[in-house]
Protein backbone atom coordinates (compact mmCIF):
# COMPACT_ATOMS: atom_id res chain seq x y z
CA UNK A 1 0.00 0.00 0.00
CA UNK A 2 1.74 3.35 -1.02
CA UNK A 3 -0.25 5.90 0.45
CA UNK A 4 1.71 8.77 -1.06
CA UNK A 5 0.51 7.85 -4.51
CA UNK A 6 -3.35 8.41 -2.94
CA UNK A 7 -1.96 11.68 -1.23
CA UNK A 8 -4.50 13.74 -3.18
CA UNK A 9 -7.67 12.02 -2.30
CA UNK A 10 -6.32 11.41 1.43
CA UNK A 11 -5.49 15.02 1.79
CA UNK A 12 -9.01 16.05 0.49
CA UNK A 13 -10.79 14.71 3.39
CA UNK A 14 -9.24 17.21 5.69
CA UNK A 15 -7.63 14.43 7.30
CA UNK A 16 -4.70 14.40 10.03
CA UNK A 17 -2.26 11.26 8.49
CA UNK A 18 0.26 9.91 10.63
CA UNK A 19 2.97 6.74 10.67
CA UNK A 20 4.14 5.29 13.79
CA UNK A 21 7.38 3.71 14.10
CA UNK A 22 9.10 1.48 16.68
CA UNK A 23 12.19 1.95 14.96
CA UNK A 24 15.64 4.06 15.76
CA UNK A 25 15.47 7.70 14.80
CA UNK A 26 18.34 7.65 12.33
CA UNK A 27 16.96 4.54 10.51
CA UNK A 28 12.99 6.31 10.66
CA UNK A 29 15.02 9.74 9.10
CA UNK A 30 16.35 7.55 6.51
CA UNK A 31 13.09 6.26 5.29
CA UNK A 32 11.67 9.46 5.66
CA UNK A 33 14.15 10.51 2.88
CA UNK A 34 14.15 7.94 0.83
CA UNK A 35 10.53 7.45 0.74
CA UNK A 36 9.35 11.27 0.65
CA UNK A 37 6.79 10.31 3.17
CA UNK A 38 5.05 13.62 3.19
CA UNK A 39 3.30 13.31 6.51
CA UNK A 40 4.53 13.11 10.03
CA UNK A 41 6.13 10.22 11.56
CA UNK A 42 6.04 9.24 15.34
CA UNK A 43 8.71 7.04 17.55
CA UNK A 44 7.29 4.81 19.88
CA UNK A 45 10.63 3.02 20.65
CA UNK A 46 8.76 0.72 23.79
CA UNK A 47 5.99 -0.02 21.53
CA UNK A 48 3.66 1.72 24.13
CA UNK A 49 1.33 2.70 21.62
CA UNK A 50 0.94 -0.24 19.42
CA UNK A 51 0.21 -2.10 22.82
CA UNK A 52 -2.35 0.09 23.70
CA UNK A 53 -4.09 -0.50 20.02
CA UNK A 54 -3.49 -4.19 20.24
CA UNK A 55 -1.07 -4.51 18.01
CA UNK A 56 0.91 -7.78 18.52
CA UNK A 57 3.93 -9.43 17.27
CA UNK A 58 3.13 -12.30 14.55
CA UNK A 59 4.18 -15.68 14.25
CA UNK A 60 7.06 -17.17 11.90
CA UNK A 61 4.12 -18.98 9.98
CA UNK A 62 2.32 -15.73 9.82
CA UNK A 63 5.25 -13.48 9.00
CA UNK A 64 7.37 -15.57 6.72
CA UNK A 65 5.07 -18.53 5.69
CA UNK A 66 5.12 -20.12 2.26
CA UNK A 67 1.82 -18.61 1.37
CA UNK A 68 3.48 -15.10 2.00
CA UNK A 69 6.33 -16.13 -0.59
CA UNK A 70 4.49 -14.77 -3.78
CA UNK A 71 3.26 -11.23 -2.26
CA UNK A 72 7.19 -10.49 -1.15
CA UNK A 73 8.62 -11.86 -4.86
CA UNK A 74 5.53 -9.15 -6.20
CA UNK A 75 6.66 -6.42 -3.83
CA UNK A 76 10.55 -6.98 -3.76
CA UNK A 77 9.60 -6.04 -7.83
CA UNK A 78 7.52 -3.46 -7.79
CA UNK A 79 8.22 -0.10 -8.11
CA UNK A 80 8.63 0.57 -4.62
CA UNK A 81 10.54 -2.14 -3.52
CA UNK A 82 13.11 -1.17 -1.19
CA UNK A 83 14.73 -4.34 0.23
CA UNK A 84 17.21 -3.80 2.91
CA UNK A 85 18.21 -5.61 5.89
CA UNK A 86 15.59 -5.39 8.33
CA UNK A 87 17.05 -2.97 11.56
CA UNK A 88 14.45 -4.42 14.02
CA UNK A 89 12.14 -6.16 15.11
CA UNK A 90 10.44 -8.47 11.52
CA UNK A 91 7.70 -9.80 13.88
CA UNK A 92 6.22 -6.52 15.15
CA UNK A 93 3.04 -6.53 13.00
CA UNK A 94 1.21 -3.06 11.87
CA UNK A 95 -2.18 -1.74 11.13
CA UNK A 96 -4.24 1.15 10.41
CA UNK A 97 -6.90 2.87 12.32
CA UNK A 98 -9.02 6.12 11.45
CA UNK A 99 -10.47 8.00 14.30
CA UNK A 100 -13.19 10.43 14.01
CA UNK A 101 -13.05 13.73 15.19
CA UNK A 102 -14.52 12.92 18.53
CA UNK A 103 -11.63 10.82 19.47
CA UNK A 104 -13.62 7.89 18.61
CA UNK A 105 -12.29 4.50 16.11
CA UNK A 106 -14.43 4.15 13.01
CA UNK A 107 -12.17 2.19 11.48
CA UNK A 108 -9.53 -0.63 12.93
CA UNK A 109 -6.97 -2.69 11.08
CA UNK A 110 -4.57 -4.99 12.65
CA UNK A 111 -2.65 -6.45 10.13
CA UNK A 112 -2.35 -10.58 10.08
CA UNK A 113 0.37 -10.88 8.24
CA UNK A 114 3.25 -7.77 6.70
CA UNK A 115 1.40 -7.47 3.72
CA UNK A 116 -2.28 -7.61 5.29
CA UNK A 117 -3.34 -3.09 4.55
CA UNK A 118 -6.73 -2.16 4.21
CA UNK A 119 -8.08 -0.43 0.72
CA UNK A 120 -6.80 3.32 0.42
CA UNK A 121 -10.54 3.18 -0.97
CA UNK A 122 -11.76 1.81 2.59
CA UNK A 123 -9.29 4.54 4.17
CA UNK A 124 -10.69 7.49 2.12
CA UNK A 125 -14.25 7.00 2.47
CA UNK A 126 -13.79 6.08 6.13
CA UNK A 127 -11.98 9.52 6.48
CA UNK A 128 -14.38 11.14 4.15
CA UNK A 129 -17.25 9.90 6.69
CA UNK A 130 -15.17 10.40 10.01
CA UNK B 1 -8.54 -18.99 33.27
CA UNK B 2 -6.06 -16.32 31.52
CA UNK B 3 -7.25 -12.53 31.39
CA UNK B 4 -8.72 -11.89 28.12
CA UNK B 5 -7.42 -8.49 26.69
CA UNK B 6 -9.78 -6.53 25.34
CA UNK B 7 -8.67 -4.43 22.39
CA UNK B 8 -9.97 -1.31 21.25
CA UNK B 9 -12.62 -0.98 18.44
CA UNK B 10 -14.33 0.43 16.26
CA UNK B 11 -16.80 2.30 18.36
CA UNK B 12 -14.11 2.57 20.88
CA UNK B 13 -12.34 6.01 22.19
CA UNK B 14 -9.12 5.54 20.81
CA UNK B 15 -6.19 5.43 23.14
CA UNK B 16 -4.29 9.00 23.78
CA UNK B 17 -1.06 9.24 21.76
CA UNK B 18 1.29 11.43 22.91
CA UNK B 19 4.97 10.89 21.16
CA UNK B 20 7.98 13.05 19.57
CA UNK B 21 8.09 13.12 16.02
CA UNK B 22 11.26 12.24 14.68
CA UNK B 23 11.81 15.96 12.39
CA UNK B 24 11.16 17.03 16.25
CA UNK B 25 8.11 18.03 18.57
CA UNK B 26 5.43 16.40 19.91
CA UNK B 27 2.93 15.43 18.37
CA UNK B 28 -0.66 14.74 20.44
CA UNK B 29 -4.13 12.75 19.70
CA UNK B 30 -5.97 15.08 21.64
CA UNK B 31 -4.67 17.74 19.86
CA UNK B 32 -6.16 16.59 16.57
CA UNK B 33 -10.15 17.20 18.22
CA UNK B 34 -12.19 18.20 15.15
CA UNK B 35 -10.80 16.68 12.14
CA UNK B 36 -9.98 12.87 11.30
CA UNK B 37 -6.95 10.96 11.89
CA UNK B 38 -5.19 8.08 9.94
CA UNK B 39 -2.48 6.53 12.12
CA UNK B 40 -0.47 4.22 10.11
CA UNK B 41 1.31 1.35 12.35
CA UNK B 42 4.45 0.77 10.21
CA UNK B 43 6.12 -2.64 11.04
CA UNK B 44 9.99 -2.86 10.39
CA UNK B 45 11.40 0.31 8.08
CA UNK B 46 12.99 -2.38 5.54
Amino acid sequence: MQLQEHRRELEATGAEIVALTFEAPEHARSYLEETGWPWPMLMDRDRRVYRAYGLIQGSTWSVLGPHLWPGYVKLMFSKAARVKKPHDDVYQLGGNFVIDGNGRIVLAHRSRNPLDRPPVEALVKALADA
Amino acid sequence: MPERRILPDRGDAAPDIDLPRVRGGRWKLSDQRGRPVLLVFHRHLA
